[in-house]
């Protein structure tokens, strides 16, 4: 969504509050405004609701793992894993110069990330760590999991600490 | 600050963390856990890549150091990375050259 129309429909927002307080006999000027500010402040852009979650996840030992449990309450619709020391890519199982993950943007291989540097794959949306292969799978995310769609799964090292942000639009 | 703990089926530990999730813990006992882990990884790490020897592990995590570190050259076919000959290997096997 563009800013122009987030603004667009912000202002048609306020236009809608406006009309209906001043139809309820609600003084608008003077020290009504602030009110009227504090309403308008509280409108999510786009006139959506947002919900954002993050936790940490330290495993006690490597683990292959397709799904990671969160608490967040919500199946969100982007998921974003960051890790700490990078991630084994191109068959070889060592840990190189990839420095983390963007997984996530359930059910749309289109909205996948691939983000290289010039060691190789930097950043991903939901890859798998044995070949370093963007998924030829769906990744899903409920209200409980997030699913990278890889079956086992990728691989997290004992003693990390991974970082996992969750976002629901709408 | 939320700090929790999550368990396998067996009730040993698969991991900790911040955030909702898991079984809520103290924070002394996350740090307690948190550096058990990471001292457990950077063993599995060095006996892996010979630093040092099982004998340099505490006694009470030899057993757990050695199964991970098992598990890793199992997976990781470090075998194959070895650099050695077959022959120098025969030599080894027939109690030549070690």
């Amino acid at each position: 969504m563009s800013v122009q129309t987030q603004i667009d429909r912000i202002n048609s927002a306020k236009a809608d509050i406006l009309a209906a307080l001043t139809e309820k006999g609600v003084d608008t000027t003077g020290a009504g405004l602030a009110d009227i500010a504090g309403l308008v402040a509280a409108i999510q852009a786009g006139g959506g609701d947002v919900q954002f979650h993050m936790q940490t996840w330290t495993p006690a030992e490597d683990v292959n793992m397709g799904n990671i449990e969160h608490g967040a309450g919500f199946a969100p619709d982007i998921a974003l894993v960051l890790s700490p020391a990078g991630w084994p890519y191109y068959g070889d199982g060592t840990r190189k110069k990839a420095v983390g993950i963007f997984a996530g943007v359930s059910k749309s291989l289109a909205n996948r990330l691939n983000l290289d540097d010039s060691y190789g794959r930097k950043a991903y949306l939901a890859f798998n760590s044995y070949n370093g292969a963007v998924g030829a799978v769906n990744p899903s995310f409920t209200e409980t999991y997030i699913d990278t769609g890889f079956g086992t799964g990728n691989k997290y090292y004992a003693g990390q600490t991974y970082s996992l942000f969750l976002i629901k639009v709408g | 600050m939320r700090y929790y703990a999550q368990y396998n089926s067996d009730n040993t530990l698969l991991a900790i963390g911040t955030g909702p999730g898991g079984v809520e813990i103290t924070e002394t006992e996350y740090n307690r856990l948190l550096a058990e882990i990471r001292e457990k990884a950077d063993l599995v790490n060095k006996l892996y890549s010979g630093e040092i020897t099982l004998a340099d592990v505490p006694a009470e995590w030899q057993e757990e150091i050695q199964r991970r570190v098992d598990e890793r050259i199992a997976e990781q076919g470090a075998a194959e990375d070895q650099d050695i000959s077959a022959e120098e290997a025969l030599d080894i096997i027939l109690g030549g050259e070690v």
